[in-house]
């Protein structure tokens, strides 16, 4: 998934990021409230981890503003406070989830895959297109009885083409999308991730599981 | 100094108390008062019926004498002139003079003296009659008149001296009436004046009570609102506490949590955690120990132990101890005066504010900068500056430095650690040791926080 995670101190935003990436997560790690604004503008997210007390702009005032603009995708809020005034307060500007700190990172990943699920792809912890099935806990692939383990990189690709079936993805998409915001990629770094990928796929009879639409970009075949 | 204590232990009294004297007060003197006026009243009145039958006893007595009179006349006339109609003073006599003796009877019967004197006029009066009786019979003849004029004379000074008595009997009651009568004007004086005295005193009492219980009022509202003060702080200091409490133990946790998810493909990575969370934790530490200092000083009125302090020899020893611990990363320099500069107090937290001074002075001025730390004696005060030319704190956050947790956003966005802490527990020790702290400061041109402590004499 990709989630953007906004929290000010960055000795507990680094562990975060480190931990959500390692379960194969794609995470845009940012310290202040207007550089998150202008990334939710900028890009779509699967999943938003807010610290509620930020400088400049709050994380429930953010949460405002992106439930405002009609914006869906999941709101985990994070925060020091433990009152249950504090959670109705963060659940009403629209948060779908709430944690106090200090957080237990399982916890933490457990909320994140729940909030994940809500997308119809999902069944259970997998995302199933066809007769592949993607299991999100164990960045595992499974095709039949045969099953292969994905490296953290090769499931945040393979992840955003299931939740994109049949929908041909630019370059221009999959750089915004599977990079995080502030790593520019090398020119051909889409095209050596996508390789790399198909090899994988070889392992179970399906190297052309995504195609190649010249000239426009990739498409997941079903 | 008897109505002083007096007035003390009146005033120690629970309101509830003194207010039932102050009512008792009035109305027992109204009561005294009606209740005296009114025996005096009744025992006047009994004075008075005294008198009357004292008066009355006098006038039977004249009766007496009269009947007495009459019948001698009458019984002379008739043997003069032997016309039965001079007779008629003389029956009237006789049948009036044993009425007249028993109502003298009655009215003497509370004097035994006048009531003996009475049984000797009834027997005197009685031989009186039955002389002129006979002296009739005989008509005047064998002696008779001349034995009944004896008799009327020997009657006629019993009853003279009876009168006699009687008088003086009335006037010494008319005397004593007098007398209780002006008893009575000053008995009555003296309740009005006694009533106005214990009215007068209860609604000054009153008043005072009054009064007291406003003062007290006032004084609750006020000590109420320093506690609802009190307890606003207090939460908003436990609300922050526990933000700045959570949040490093939330950075302990996900490192933590991470070395372990870590740990087996990459030791390297587990141990760099493991340092973060050595580091995290000693902050912490530090964090907790500053807030349980807050805590334990937060309501001392004063310092518990106290010794006469030499600031010189205090800052000197700062001073080596800063030198050797902390390199010579920043140019400090130490001015103390010549002569010995004392105050009381205690030498660990006056220590502690040069410490935390210096500290933030270090951290807030780039490395190659200049530390001033001086003492000097301004009147009866010990001036202790420490100045630096370092980054310096904008006027916004000027008036909130000594507040806890706040920390300069100019500060936070540079990345400097601290607990925002430090000039709070400066504060605090300085106001215990009864001086004060003031800051000036501008931007990029340094800071100097000056401490002013009173002299030991």
């Amino acid at each position: 998934m990709r989630i953007l995670l906004v929290e000010d101190d960055p000795e507990q935003r680094e562990p975060l990021w480190t931990a959500l990436t390692h379960v194969g997560h794609l995470v845009d790690g940012v310290g202040d409230g207007p550089t998150a604004q202008w990334l939710l503008g900028e890009k779509d997210y699967d999943l938003l981890i807010l610290d509620w007390m930020l400088p400049q702009v709050s994380g429930i005032e953010l949460c405002q503003s992106y439930r405002q603009q009609g914006k869906g995708a999941p709101i985990l809020l994070l925060t020091a406070k433990d009152t249950t005034q504090d959670k109705v307060m963060g659940l009403d500007a629209g948060a779908d989830d709430y944690l106090v700190k200090p957080v237990d990172l399982e916890e933490l990943l457990a909320r994140v895959r729940a909030l994940g699920r809500r997308s119809p792809r999902w069944q259970g912890d997998q995302l199933v297109v066809g007769d592949w099935a993607l299991d999100g806990p164990t960045m595992t692939l499974r095709r039949g009885d045969r099953c292969i383990t994905l490296s953290a990189r090769e499931y945040q690709f393979l992840e955003y083409f299931f939740r994109h079936p049949q929908q041909v993805l630019s370059r221009e998409q999959l750089e915004l999308n599977l990079w995080e915001w502030d790593r520019q990629p090398e020119s051909n770094a889409v095209s050596a991730q996508i390789r790399r990928l198909r090899l994988r796929l070889a392992e179970l009879e399906g190297a052309d599981l995504i195609e190649t639409v010249y000239g426009v970009g990739y498409r997941l075949r079903l | 100094m008897g109505w002083q204590r007096l007035w003390q232990g009146w005033s120690a009294l629970p309101p509830f108390h003194r207010g039932w004297v102050i009512i008792a007060l009035p109305v027992l003197s109204l009561v005294t008062a009606v209740g005296g006026l009114a025996w005096v009243n009744f025992s006047l009145r009994d004075y008075e019926r005294w008198v009357v039958a004292s008066q009355r006893v006098h006038l039977e007595g004249r009766d007496l004498l009269n009947h007495l009179l009459d019948a001698e006349t009458a019984v002379r006339g008739y043997l003069l002139t032997r016309r039965p109609g001079f007779l008629e003073p003389y029956h009237t006599a006789v049948q009036q003079w044993p009425l007249t003796l028993e109502n003298l009877d009655i009215l003497v019967s509370d004097n035994p003296p006048q009531a003996r004197r009475v049984q000797d006029l009834h027997r005197a009066v009685a031989q009186t009659f039955a002389l002129l009786e006979r002296t009739l019979i005989t008509a005047g003849g064998q002696g008779s008149l001349e034995a009944t004029k004896q008799q009327m004379d020997r009657t006629r000074a019993l009853l003279n001296g009876f009168l006699l008595e009687q008088a003086t009997l009335v006037q010494q009651r008319q005397q004593q009436l007098e007398q209780r009568q002006q008893w009575s004007h000053w008995l009555g004086l003296g309740a009005i004046i006694v009533g106005f005295t214990s009215g007068g005193l209860a609604l000054s009492l009153f008043r005072q009570l009054y009064r007291e219980l406003q003062t007290r009022e006032s004084q609750l509202a006020t000590a109420n609102q320093q506690l609802q003060a009190a307890c606003e702080r207090l939460s908003r200091f436990t609300a922050q506490a526990s933000h700045e409490l959570r949040a490093p133990l939330a950075a302990i946790l996900s490192h933590a949590q991470v070395g372990v998810m870590l740990g087996q493909q990459s030791p390297d990575q587990a141990l760099a955690r493991l340092e973060k969370v050595a580091t995290l934790a000693k902050d912490m530490g530090q964090l907790v120990g500053d807030l349980l200092f807050l805590a334990r000083h937060e309501n001392a009125a004063t310092l518990t132990r106290t010794t006469r302090v030499e600031m010189g020899h205090l800052l000197q020893q700062v001073n080596q101890t800063w030198q050797a611990t902390q390199g010579s990363s920043h140019h400090l320099t130490l001015a103390t005066p010549e002569q010995p500069l004392y105050v009381w107090g205690d030498p660990d937290l006056l220590r502690q504010v040069v410490m935390n001074l210096l500290s933030n002075a270090y951290r807030y001025t780039p490395v190659g900068g200049h530390i001033r730390l001086a003492l000097q004696r301004q009147d009866q005060q010990a001036v202790l500056t420490v100045a630096d030319d370092g980054m310096g704190i904008s006027p916004e956050a000027l008036p909130h430095i000594f507040e806890y947790f706040y920390r300069d956003e100019r500060v936070r966005q540079r990345g400097i650690s601290g607990s925002g802490l430090g000039l709070a527990i400066v504060r605090q020790i300085v106001e215990l040791h009864g001086g004060t702290i003031t800051v000036d400061s501008q931007i990029n041109q340094g800071t100097t926080f000056t401490v002013r402590l009173p002299v030991a004499s």
